[in-house]
C-alpha cells in the first residue's frame, strides 16, 4: 500500500470514528430525552413513597416555605418534631400533632396526645377523614393537603377506616368526590388512562365519605 | 428503507464503532516471516470483537426483556466498555485481554447486583455487620505502602519481587457505602438512622484520609452529600456539609505535603524547577506531558494505535487513559464520550425520579452521583481544571478493582430501574376494570422499606 493511500484511509478512518461517536452521543441524548422522566429526581427522592404532599396555605413560619412540599407518606405521623415522618417545623405546630392513614375511605387524621386539630376552621379531637384541598390549621398556619393520582387506587387496598370508634363523619353525602385526579404526579403512571379518572357524576366509586362534623370546643 | 427506532440506531452506531475499532486491532498481527507486507490476524482482537458485539445485543435487547434492564444505559455502558477495552488493546494486547475478562466478570457480576438490588428492601438488621465489614477492608490496606499510599493490598508478584497486581478495596466499600447508606436515609426513623449515616460516612471518609486515597475520599463525601440531601431536600444541611467537607480539605491540606504538591503542579504545571535528582525539570511533569499529548491528537486524532504522543505520560493506561482517547481519537471524539457519560448519568437520575421506593430511589442517586463525580474529577483533573487525584476513568480506564466496581454501580441502577418497572406494573394492576389482584398488588406500594 502506498504512502498517500495509507496516509487517506488513516484520515478516513478517523473521521469515521469522530463521527460514529459524535451519533453515538447524539442518539444517546436523543433516546434520554424521548424519554425523561419526572422533573427534580433528587427531590422526588424523598417523597418516593408519598400519596400525596402538604403546602403551606396561610402564615409566615421562619423555617417553613410556601415553596415546599411536605410529603404524606400512605401512614406517618405529623409534626414539628423531627422524628415524625411529615415534619412540619414550626413552634406552632405540636412537636408530635397528629396521626395521617390513608384508608379505603380516604385520608384519615386522628389527633394524638389528646390535642385538637382544626380542619376547614373546625377543631376536631376525634378523627376526621381528609378530602382533597381541605386545610389543616395550627395557630396562625394553614396547609393545603394534595393527594396524587393513583392514591385512590392505593387506598382501594388499604383498610378500612374504625368508623365507629370516633370517627368524625359527615352526616349527609357530599356531591364532592373524595380524590381528584391531578396529573404530574410521582404516582401517576397508576392513573394514567384516563378511563381511570374518578368524577363523573355516574362514578359509583365516589362519595359520601366527605367528613366533618365540628367539635365546637 | 425501513425506519429504525431510537434503540437500533443506537445498538447500530456502536455495533459499527465496536467492529470498526475491532478490525484495525486485528491489525497488530505479527508479520509472517519472509513476507514484510502480510501480518497475520490478530485472532485475540477477533474474538473480543465478537464477543463484545455480542453483549452489545445482550445488553440492549436480552437483558431488558428478561430482567426489565434500562436498555440505554446498557447500550452507553457497552459503548465505554468497548472504548476502554480496544483503548487498553492498543496500548498493550495483554492488558486489553485482561480488560476484557474483567468486562466479562463484570456483567455477570452486573446481574447479580441488579437482581439482588431489584429485590431487597432493606437490611437493617445487618447493619452492625456490614459497616464492620468494610471498616475491615479500609483497614487491612494501612498496613500495606503501594506507589506511596496505603490503599491497595498487592496479590501478585514477579520473580524480583516487584508488585504486579494489587486490589483496591475502597473499590469494593463503594457499593457496601452507597446500598448502607441508602437503607439508613430511606427509615422512618429520621434521628437515629441519620445520626448512623453520619456516624458511618465520618468512619469511611476517616479511613480514606489515613490510606492517602484523596481522590477516592472526594468521591465518598461528594456522593453523601448528594444522598443526604436527596433524602432530606434540606439545603442547610448540604450547605453545612460543603462547609465542613471544605473545612476537612482545608485541614488535610495543611498538613498533607502530597496535595500541597498536587496544587502546585495545578496551578504551575509548565514551571521549570530542580528535581530532586537535581536535574531541571517541569514541575508538573504528568500534566504538562498529558496537556502537550491532548493537543496533538488535535480535532480528529492521530489515529488507532499509534503511542508517540502519549509514551512520555506517567500511568497513561489507568489516570490518564482521557489523553490516550484524546490523543487517538481526537478532541471531537473525547467530547462525545463525555456526552456518553453525561447521557448515563442523567438516565441514572431518570431511574431515580422512578422509583416508588426511598431505598431503590437513594441507591440510584448514590450509584449515579459516584459515576458523575468520579468521570468529573478524573476527566477535570487530566485537562488540569482542577488537582489531579488518583480515580480511575469510569469502564475505560485499566484497574480490576475499579471495573468490577463501576459495572456493580450500573447493576445497581438497573436494579433500581427494574424494581420501578414492577412495581410501576403493580400499581397498574390496582385499577384494573376487574380490582381483583387489588389487593395484592397494593401491598408492593404499602410495603414500608
Amino acid at each position: 500500500m502506498t504512502k498517500p493511500i495509507y496516509d487517506a484511509l488513516a484520515l478516513t478512518l478517523s473521521y469515521l470514528f469522530m463521527a460514529l461517536g459524535v451519533g453515538i452521543a447524539l442518539c444517546g441524548a436523543a433516546w434520554a430525552r424521548s424519554e425523561r422522566g419526572p422533573r427534580g429526581s433528587a427531590a422526588a427522592a424523598s417523597g418516593a413513597e408519598a400519596v400525596g404532599y402538604l403546602r403551606l396555605s396561610r402564615g409566615v413560619s421562619k423555617r417553613l416555605s410556601k415553596k415546599e412540599l411536605y410529603y404524606v407518606p400512605v401512614e406517618g405521623t405529623v409534626g414539628s418534631g423531627r422524628a415524625c415522618d411529615v415534619q412540619l417545623p414550626s413552634a406552632e405546630v405540636p412537636g408530635k400533632a397528629a396521626r395521617l392513614t390513608l384508608t379505603q375511605a380516604g385520608m384519615l387524621l386522628s389527633p394524638v396526645g389528646g390535642g385538637s386539630v382544626r380542619v376547614n376552621g373546625a377543631d376536631y379531637r376525634a378523627s376526621v377523614l381528609l378530602d382533597e384541598d381541605t386545610q389543616i390549621e395550627w395557630g396562625s398556619l394553614a396547609f393545603q393537603l394534595y393527594l396524587y393520582d393513583g392514591a385512590k387506587e392505593l387506598a382501594a387496598a388499604r383498610p378500612t377506616p374504625p368508623l365507629s370508634d370516633g370517627v368524625a363523619e359527615r352526616e349527609e353525602p357530599s356531591p364532592r368526590r373524595l380524590f381528584r385526579i391531578k396529573r404530574g404526579s410521582p404516582l401517576n403512571a397508576a392513573a394514567a388512562d384516563d378511563k381511570y379518572e374518578s368524577g363523573g357524576p355516574d362514578d359509583p366509586g365516589e362519595g359520601p365519605e366527605e367528613s366533618g362534623g365540628p367539635d365546637n370546643d | 428503507m425501513a425506519r429504525w427506532d431510537m434503540r437500533e440506531r443506537l445498538v447500530i452506531l456502536v455495533m459499527l464503532f465496536t467492529a470498526a475499532l475491532g478490525m484495525l486491532a486485528m491489525l497488530h498481527g505479527e508479520p509472517i516471516p519472509g513476507d514484510p507486507v502480510v501480518y497475520t490476524a490478530d485472532m485475540n482482537a477477533l474474538l473480543i470483537t465478537a464477543g463484545m458485539l455480542i453483549m452489545i445485543l445482550v445488553g440492549a435487547y436480552a437483558l431488558p426483556k428478561r430482567l426489565d434492564a434500562d436498555p440505554l444505559l446498557m447500550t452507553m455502558m457497552n459503548f465505554l466498555c468497548a472504548l476502554g477495552i480496544f483503548v487498553q488493546y492498543s496500548i498493550n494486547p495483554n492488558s486489553g485481554l485482561f480488560h476484557a475478562g474483567l468486562y466479562a466478570v463484570g456483567s455477570v457480576l452486573m446481574v447479580a447486583v441488579m437482581s439482588v438490588a431489584r429485590r431487597v428492601k432493606t437490611f437493617r438488621r445487618w447493619w452492625l455487620w456490614i459497616v464492620a465489614a468494610a471498616a475491615v477492608l479500609l483497614i487491612i490496606p494501612l498496613f500495606r505502602t503501594v506507589n506511596n499510599a496505603h490503599a491497595h493490598i498487592p496479590i501478585q508478584r514477579n520473580g524480583d519481587g516487584l508488585i504486579t497486581m494489587t486490589i483496591q478495596p475502597s473499590e469494593a466499600v463503594k457499593i457496601i457505602f452507597i446500598v448502607t447508606l441508602a437503607d439508613m436515609l430511606s427509615g422512618h426513623s429520621w434521628w437515629p438512622d441519620t445520626l448512623a449515616a453520619v456516624g458511618f460516612t465520618l468512619l469511611c471518609l476517616a479511613l480514606l484520609v489515613a490510606e492517602d486515597d484523596l481522590g477516592t475520599c472526594v468521591l465518598y463525601a461528594a456522593t453523601a452529600l448528594l444522598m443526604f440531601f436527596a433524602a432530606t431536600g434540606s439545603f442547610s444541611l448540604l450547605l453545612t456539609g460543603v462547609a465542613g467537607a471544605g473545612g476537612a480539605a482545608a485541614a488535610v491540606y495543611k498538613h498533607t505535603d502530597k496535595l500541597k504538591t498536587r496544587v502546585a503542579q495545578w496551578l504551575n504545571p509548565f514551571m521549570r524547577v530542580q528535581l530532586d535528582n537535581g536535574q531541571m525539570g517541569l514541575k508538573g511533569y504528568q500534566i504538562a506531558e498529558s496537556l502537550m499529548a491532548l493537543a496533538a491528537g488535535g480535532a480528529h486524532g492521530l489515529g488507532y494505535g499509534i503511542r508517540d504522543t502519549f509514551r512520555y505520560v506517567p500511568e497513561y493506561s489507568n489516570d490518564f487513559v482521557f489523553t490516550v482517547v484524546c490523543s487517538q481519537f481526537g478532541i471531537v471524539f473525547a467530547l462525545a464520550v463525555m456526552a456518553a457519560y453525561v447521557v448515563i448519568i442523567f438516565r441514572g437520575m431518570r431511574v431515580a425520579g422512578m422509583a416508588r421506593r426511598r431505598f431503590h430511589a437513594l441507591m440510584a442517586i448514590g450509584a449515579t452521583a459516584l459515576l458523575g463525580a468520579q468521570t468529573f474529577v478524573i476527566i477535570g483533573g487530566v485537562i488540569n481544571m482542577f488537582p489531579l487525584t488518583g480515580v480511575t476513568m469510569p469502564f475505560v480506564s485499566q484497574g480490576g478493582s475499579s471495573m468490577l466496581s463501576c459495572m456493580a454501580l450500573i447493576g445497581i441502577l438497573q436494579g433500581a430501574h427494574a424494581r420501578a418497572g414492577q412495581d410501576a406494573r403493580e400499581a397498574r394492576a390496582l385499577v384494573e376494570p376487574d380490582g381483583g389482584h387489588a389487593s395484592d398488588a397494593g401491598a408492593g406500594w404499602e410495603a414500608r422499606v
